[in-house]
């Protein structure tokens, strides 16, 4: 049985308390797979607030017919869709900014090795090993995330790893190589 | 020696243990002798160490409280049941009946309402509401039966659920793990929810002296 149901029955009839349950159960690993695929912070943030609108909204029509957990990432996984596609339309419109953008943003993107790896994968390799491995889900999960099939969500985990593994290679060696 | 190189399932499936023994261990030769596979193994085996060890983050509090004072209001079908499921409830004595009818109103409610819901759905509101009517109607049959000055005080309060091991407030706190809110009234616990629910979530309970009261 989903662990969630009986929240999500309450939260079907309009009780917020039962949603702000679910949100507590599940907002750091729906903050961590939006942050993960988007890069940043701040627009993961902002992928997150649209998602639980969007959840909040159609929990009525939610079927149960996957996990609750599941529709969830759907909805997270879409919704940084969303807003890296809505971020890039911003940037083309806007005139470059004259500063170096890294030093206004640095605080709101993600650091570290693995970040800079992760946002160099295709954005569907990128969400199939983020949901694997970061999140733990399963195949048939992803599956149901993402709406491939099976045999896809492992190709792709494969490629995603193996693309990575390259290029958290590349930069030890050159960092190995300055030294 | 081995020259059918292990496909990408089957070398995935290999780096997370999911394969057979007897195949893990031709997979096992097969890498013994070809740098290639072996180096892809290697591969998805650093690429899976640096993931798993990233850190689940952080939402900030003060995000979080925002976006759920920010959410908008919704349009709930389901309220305007309730009203019509309590009236069923009090008005028919007969449970079975009351199940009947509300089959047929909520139905129509369902179709007047014009909403984007299928009859599925409608079929499944059905449902719940004939279970719980059904339920409901047994936890007052049973007060009423005890003791007869109670069967007023279980209206006020609500539906009679039944009897938990206590304290009261460690029952409040074991529904509200399950987002129910309730308080202690007299020694006894009265939830906000419905009957079904409430005794779900204290289905682990041991029987005890406390006194649980469903409804709002």
């Amino acid at each position: 049985m989903d662990p969630d149901e009986l929240l999500v029955r309450r939260a079907q009839r309009g009780e917020r308390f039962a949603f702000d349950k679910l949100v507590e159960r599940h907002e750091q690993r729906l903050y961590t797979l939006a942050a993960r695929v988007l890069g940043s912070r701040e627009d993961a943030a902002d992928a997150v607030q649209d998602a639980l609108v969007r959840a909040w909204l159609a929990l009525p029509r939610f079927r149960g017919d996957a996990r609750f957990s599941t529709w969830l990432y759907r909805i997270v996984v879409n919704a940084a869709h969303d807003v890296r596609t809505k971020r890039r339309e911003l940037a083309a419109e806007e005139p470059p900014e004259p500063a170096d953008p890294r030093d206004r943003f640095a605080e709101r993107e993600l650091s570290g090795e693995l970040q800079r790896a992760l946002d160099a994968l295709d954005e569907p390799y990128r969400t199939a090993v983020v949901l694997y491995d970061v999140l733990g889900c399963s195949y048939a999960e992803i599956a149901a995330v993402t709406e491939v099939p099976e045999g896809t969500v492992k190709s792709r985990i494969f490629r995603g790893r193996t693309e990575l593994a390259a290029l958290l290679g590349t930069r030890e060696e050159r960092r190995e190589s300055k030294t | 020696m081995p020259v059918k190189h292990p496909d990408e399932p089957a070398l995935l499936a290999y780096v997370e243990e999911e394969l057979p023994v007897e195949r893990r261990r031709e997979v096992d030769e097969h890498l013994a002798a070809c740098g290639t596979c072996a180096e892809q193994v290697r591969a998805l085996g650093v690429a899976r160490a640096a993931l798993r060890a990233a850190p689940l983050l952080e939402l900030p509090e003060e995000r979080r409280a925002a976006i759920l004072a920010a959410l908008p209001e919704r349009r709930d079908p389901w309220r305007a049941f309730r009203p019509v499921r309590r009236a069923l409830l009090v008005a028919a004595p007969v449970a079975a009946a009351a199940a009947f009818v509300g089959v047929f109103v909520l139905a129509a409610t369902q179709l007047g309402n014009g909403g984007d819901d299928d009859s599925g759905e409608a079929a499944q509101v059905a449902e719940d509401s004939a279970a719980e009517e059904g339920g409901a109607q047994e936890a007052l049959t049973g007060t009423g039966a005890d003791t007869a000055p109670q069967t007023s005080e279980a209206d006020s309060r609500g539906v009679r659920v039944g009897t938990v091991a206590g304290p009261p407030a460690e029952v409040v706190r074991i529904l509200a793990r399950e987002g129910i809110r309730a308080v202690v009234a007299d020694g006894a616990v009265v939830a906000e929810g419905r009957a079904a629910e409430v005794r779900a979530a204290l289905a682990g309970r041991a029987a005890g002296p406390v006194e649980v009261y469903a409804g709002r």
